[in-house]
């Protein structure tokens, strides 16, 4: 549908010139470093472009600020990985550091994870990843940490529908 | 968009769209089952009231499935890393970033919507791997299918779940697995495939393990441990048909033939439960035993080979195999030489 397209990116073009300095501006607040602001300000508009429907869009400052926000905190949680991952990985031998393009991989799926669980205590997000990824039983995981096996059992509950709340809610 | 094989399929006759909304109560209830199944003591009982929950309604299939691919996300990142070294990576990461965070609070929740539609845009292909399992060398890990059937992976083990409406089916390509099968509702049959043949249990537990280079014949081989019930063994040429292997009984086949090897080694089970024990065991076994579980090599020098190894040592954590073989420079009288961390001997002291 080639008149539909353009009608779409003629759309886009609108947005894009409304307020995108704007946009730029209030990352620029949020983050305080005009590249990251830039980076991310564009990052916004291609997600947008790709999400499509643009001419339904209401209020575009409000729709904008949620896209760019979200892409905030995405940012930040990769700031905060590749940090955890440098001091992880600093203790390792550097044969077994992964190669740069692993590294992505690695880091996206990652991220995922992060993403999935950010706004749970910390403590539970360990419990959590004790039984996921170690494959732990709930009695290992709680003489481990000193815990019970109660509190193990009220964690994974809890992470377990948060993570169901991010991702189906 | 297509099912990820090995996970839940609907119950018959009961149509619905799998990403239609699920009732929270619902929700609560498959949250209730992950964290029971999850626990690494489901007992038989557990196991089949999950059973019936799951075949009960559609909408408890779906709502597990979404469970279970949550546990795959989790995991996803921790494929290619240590899971020592995934865990330590986001508990320092998520205590780093809500400081930063909190001015955003407002935003994030506001942002939750569209996140959310993000990652169900990116779901495709997570689901497409869903069914290939990896552990690296000195990982273990454990998985529930969607059937109740558990999964315990050991180091450096690569397996394929192919489930479809027809057949519940395991593919095998290295390394070894424990299973604890369940009695599917659907009635399909469960297989455990190897490159040397095929295993059908009956309603049981067992273990599967694969070397491509058996230490024995120098060839490939599967050796196969019945804890519970039985399994048949259809070795991939042998023209003379299955043979039945009873719990308590262990057997190694290649393509062409079945070897019976006595009782049940309890000792080599006790992986499933992060450990490595050994009772009389010599040496040079004991050492290519430990050699599965680290990166690099670990060799061990012809004249100690025949010294006898008692001991259970937990195989927990990044360093166990240093520990391990700290503790064998404790017991006998040898030398451990590390060449490199990728090169290590055992000889005489």
């Amino acid at each position: 549908m080639p008149a539909a397209e353009a009608a779409s990116q003629q759309h886009v073009q609108t947005l894009y010139s409304d307020h995108h300095g704007w946009l730029q501006g209030w990352l620029r607040k949020k983050l305080g470093n005009a590249f990251d602001a830039a980076d991310i300000a564009h990052d916004t508009f291609v997600r947008v472009l790709r999400k499509g429907a643009v001419e339904q869009i209401r209020e575009p400052r409000a729709y904008l600020t949620t896209i760019a926000g979200g892409l905030v905190n995405s940012h930040w949680r990769r700031r905060a990985l590749e940090q955890a991952w440098l001091e992880t990985l600093a203790a390792c031998p550097p044969a077994l550091a992964p190669s740069p393009e692993e590294r992505e991989l690695v880091l996206e799926a990652l991220e995922e994870a992060m993403r999935l669980l950010a706004g749970l205590p910390v403590r539970v997000q360990e419990i959590f990843l004790l039984v996921q990824l170690d494959g732990l039983a709930y009695a290992e995981v709680a003489a481990r940490l000193g815990v019970t096996v109660n509190v193990v059992q009220k964690a994974m509950s809890r992470a377990m529908a948060h993570c169901y709340r991010a991702l189906y809610a | 968009m297509a099912r990820g094989p090995g996970l839940a399929c609907a119950a018959a006759g009961d149509e619905r769209r799998e990403d239609a909304p699920i009732a929270p109560a619902v929700v609560a209830q498959a949250i209730d089952w992950y964290v029971r199944m999850c626990s690494g003591v489901p007992s038989a009982q557990d196991r089949a009231d999950f059973e019936q929950w799951l075949a009960a309604r559609a909408e408890h299939a779906d709502a597990w499935q979404r469970l279970q691919g949550i546990g795959v996300r989790i995991q996803g990142g921790a494929t290619r890393l240590a899971p020592a070294a995934a865990r330590s990576i986001l508990t320092r990461a998520a205590e780093a970033v809500p400081a930063r965070r909190r001015a955003f609070k407002t935003l994030a929740w506001a942002g939750a919507g569209a996140a959310a539609l993000f990652v169900a845009q990116r779901q495709v292909p997570w689901r497409a791997e869903l069914a290939d399992e990896r552990t690296g060398t000195g990982e273990r890990r454990r998985l529930v299918l969607s059937d109740g059937t558990r999964l315990a992976l050991n180091t450096a083990t690569a397996l394929d779940i192919r489930f479809d409406d027809r057949l519940r089916r395991i593919v095998l390509h290295s390394g070894e697995i424990q299973v604890s099968t369940a009695r599917d509702r659907a009635g399909r049959p469960f297989q455990v495939a190897t490159p040397e043949g095929l295993l059908v249990p009956v309603g049981t537990r067992f273990t599967v393990r694969r070397d491509e280079r058996d230490a024995v014949r120098a060839g490939s081989a599967t050796l196969l441990a019945v804890t519970e019930g039985a399994v048949r063994i259809h070795p991939q040429d042998a023209a003379g048909g299955a043979v039945l292997v009873q719990a308590g009984q262990q057997a190694r086949f290649t393509r062409e033939r079945v070897q019976p090897m006595g009782a049940v080694d309890e000792a080599a089970q006790s992986w499933v439960d992060g450990m490595l024990t050994a009772e009389r065991m010599p040496l040079a076994v004991f050492v290519a035993e430990l050699d599965r579980y680290r990166p690099g090599r670990i060799r061990c020098a012809p004249e100690v080979g025949g010294l006898l190894v008692t001991g259970v040592w937990p195989l927990e954590g990044d360093d166990a195999t240093d520990r391990i073989l700290a503790s064998l420079e404790r017991q006998l009288p040898v030398r451990v030489s590390r060449y490199t961390r990728y090169w290590v001997t055992v000889a005489a002291r």
